[in-house]
Parts: structure tokens; sequence; C-alpha cells
């Protein structure tokens, strides 16, 4: 694998196996349960950071010791895009309940 | 149709019409004093003679004419029935074949496979072969449908479904042949990975028509993410598409269309 680790140096080098992936995920997981209790949507807003660090520190130490770069922001972004399409869904169910109603 | 109906209907107009006058003639022939004289009843006046005759003779022909009419109905029905069926039979084969399969594969391309072995459009050739885009730095996605392929492969050999998995990368900058190797190990043993230069797996995707955004120059250990379409494709034994599989379908589903497909894809080949 042509990986130079010297840009991530803090970090040991992300292994791309089932158990890399298993680990990241469920550290991901954690550390998203975590926001949901502080009723943080976006980890990436800087208006976050500082609730963030006071509550979920040690999550997020851990999501992003055990997920490789690139996954760390892409699953920050997809946090909020599965939030807002989820808000879309429901009200989507709630338009069709409402119809259905006035029948 | 209409041609069909009325060749079928003719002989049911035509037919009946003889036996009618028949009839007239058979009733007018035994009131003539001419008949055989066993032929003549005994007793009873003219008009009498001749009422009863008429009946009988009636009574005697109408079973047979209702079964001749019973026959005839029934057989052109049944022809009717036949070729109704057939036609609707082609014209549903037309129905679907009629809008054409899209233009997916079906290209030569050449490509190399994580044990550094060439791999062309030939080897696609007499057997099923279901195809799916990727790369393997993919975060979440990509694993969770080679895992769901690996499902759905399991689930097909059992009832003798063998298909050729291909898992082609859209980022062959980094996915060498080794890495491919090592990363196919996770998933279903029978997965074989493809890639090659930017330029093959560039003409790859557009063929199968996969979208992607693999930045062409990247520095050694930048990290990046590829932006590519998610689907299977289901390939029929001549490297031609059959039918794409989406994230919707699960364990089970995904391997019943596939099963479908293939039967339907033989029922009609």
């Amino acid at each position: 694998m042509v990986w130079i680790p010297f840009v991530s140096s803090s970090k040991p080098e992300f292994k791309n196996n089932r158990e890399a992936r298993k680990l990241c995920w469920e550290s991901r997981d954690e550390y998203f349960k975590c926001l949901d209790k502080i009723d943080i949507i976006s980890p990436i807003d800087p208006k976050n950071k500082s609730k963030i660090k006071a509550n979920c520190s040690t999550e997020e130490n851990k999501f992003e010791q055990n997920c490789a770069n690139s996954w760390i922001s892409y699953f920050k972004e997809k946090r909020i895009t599965d939030y807002r399409n989820n808000l879309i869904q429901k009200k989507m169910e709630q338009d069709q309940l409402e119809a259905d109603m006035k029948k | 149709m209409l041609r069909l109906t009325r060749r079928n209907w003719l002989p049911l107009i035509k037919k009946p019409l003889p036996f009618t006058r028949l009839l007239h003639t058979n009733a007018i022939r035994y009131n003539t004093p001419k008949s055989h004289l066993s032929r003549q009843p005994i007793g009873g006046s003219q008009a009498s003679r001749t009422r009863t005759r008429r009946f009988e003779n009636v009574e005697f022909n109408a079973p047979l004419s209702i079964a001749f009419f019973l026959f005839v109905g029934g057989l052109s029905y049944a022809i009717f029935e036949y070729q109704k069926n057939k036609m609707d039979k082609e014209q549903e084969k037309e129905s679907r074949k009629g809008y054409g399969t899209p233009q997916i594969g079906g290209h030569p391309f050449k490509l190399i496979d994580q044990d550094g072995k060439e791999f062309s459009d030939k080897d696609m050739l007499n057997k099923f072969s279901i195809v799916y885009f990727g790369f393997s730095h993919c975060p979440d996605i990509c694993p969770d449908e080679l895992d769901k392929l690996g499902c759905w492969l399991d689930d097909l050999s059992k009832d003798r479904i063998e298909l050729q998995p291909l898992f082609v990368t859209c980022d062959p900058a980094r996915d060498s042949p080794e890495v491919l190797k090592e990363y196919l190990k996770d998933f279903h043993p029978g997965i074989r990975g493809l890639t090659g230069t930017y330029e093959d797996i560039k003409q790859m995707c557009k063929q199968y028509r996969v979208y992607f955004s693999t930045p062409e120059h990247v520095k050694p250990g930048q990290e990046y993410l590829v932006d590519h379409s998610i689907f299977f494709y289901l390939m029929d034994p001549q490297g031609k598409f059959i039918t794409i599989l989406g994230r919707n379908l699960d364990e089970l589903t995904g391997a019943e269309k596939i099963r479908e497909s293939i039967w339907e894809y033989k029922r009609t080949h």
C-alpha cells in the first residue's frame, strides 16, 4: 500500500480491514450518541465546538483516533445530511398522513 | 386479430344452413303420398299426422343440430382462444424488449485483477457476472454492499446459480492489485478485484455509466474519498446488461431479483 503516514504523524496508520472498520464505526456511533445527548446535530459548526469539547471530548478523541482522516470528515458531514433527510422524510410522511385524514 | 376471428367463425354461420333445409324437406316429403308405405302412418287425420310428423322430425334433429352447433362453436372458440393466447404472448415478449435495454457494458476493455492477471471483456463471456464499482478506502457503503453481495452469492449457489462477481475500483491511484487483494480478503472469496490505469478505469466507468470523481493527480499520502454511483450490474453470458440492483435491496430481496432475472433470461434466450 502506498501510504506514507507522515501527514498524520500523531496517529497510527489506518489499516483498512474488517476489524479496523468495525472499531471506527463503533466509536463513531458512540460519539454521535453523545452528540445526541447534548442536542448537537452538526459536529462541524464552530459554534458547537466548546460544547462538544466539554461534554464529548473522550468520544471525539476515540472517534478521531480510530478512523481514517478522510472518513472523519465524511461521517461528520453525513450526520448533517442524514439528519436533514430524516426531517424531510418525516415531513413527507406527516403530509401524507394529513392528506389521508382529509379523505 | 379481426382477420383471424372472421376466419374462425365462418364455418359456424355457413354449416348449420343445410341442416335446416334438410329438416324442411323431410317434413314435406313425409306428407306426400309418394313416400314408401311402411313410412306412412296408420290412422289419424292428415292434419294431425302432419303435425306429429313435423314435431317428431324436429325432435329427432334438434339434439344433433345442438351437438353440431356446440361442436363447431366449441372448436372455433378453442381456436380463437389459442390464437389470442399466442398473440398475447408475442405481444408481451415484444413489449419486454421493445423499448431496448440500456447501453451498459458490452464494449471491449482491458484491466488487471488482484493477482496482476489481465482481465478483459472476453472473460465475461459464457457466464453471468455481477459488477460493482467502488474503492477500497470507501468508508461505509462499499463494505456493506460487498458483504451483501457475499450473501447473495452464497444464497444463489444453493440453487446452482453461479455468478462471476467483479469489483471494479474507481480509485486506481491507490487501489493497486496488492491493495485490492488485501482488501478483498475480508469479503466473499469469489470476488475478483479489477484495476488498471486511470484512463482504463475511466473508460470502464464510462461504458457502465458510472459516475465517479477521483482526483487524477494525488500527492502520496494525501487522503481523499471517491464519489461514485452505487449499483450492481447483472450481466449476461454475452457480456450484455440485464439489470441493475440498487441499495434498496437487502440480503434476501437482492438474491431474489437476481434469481428471477436469470430465470427470465434463460426462458427468453
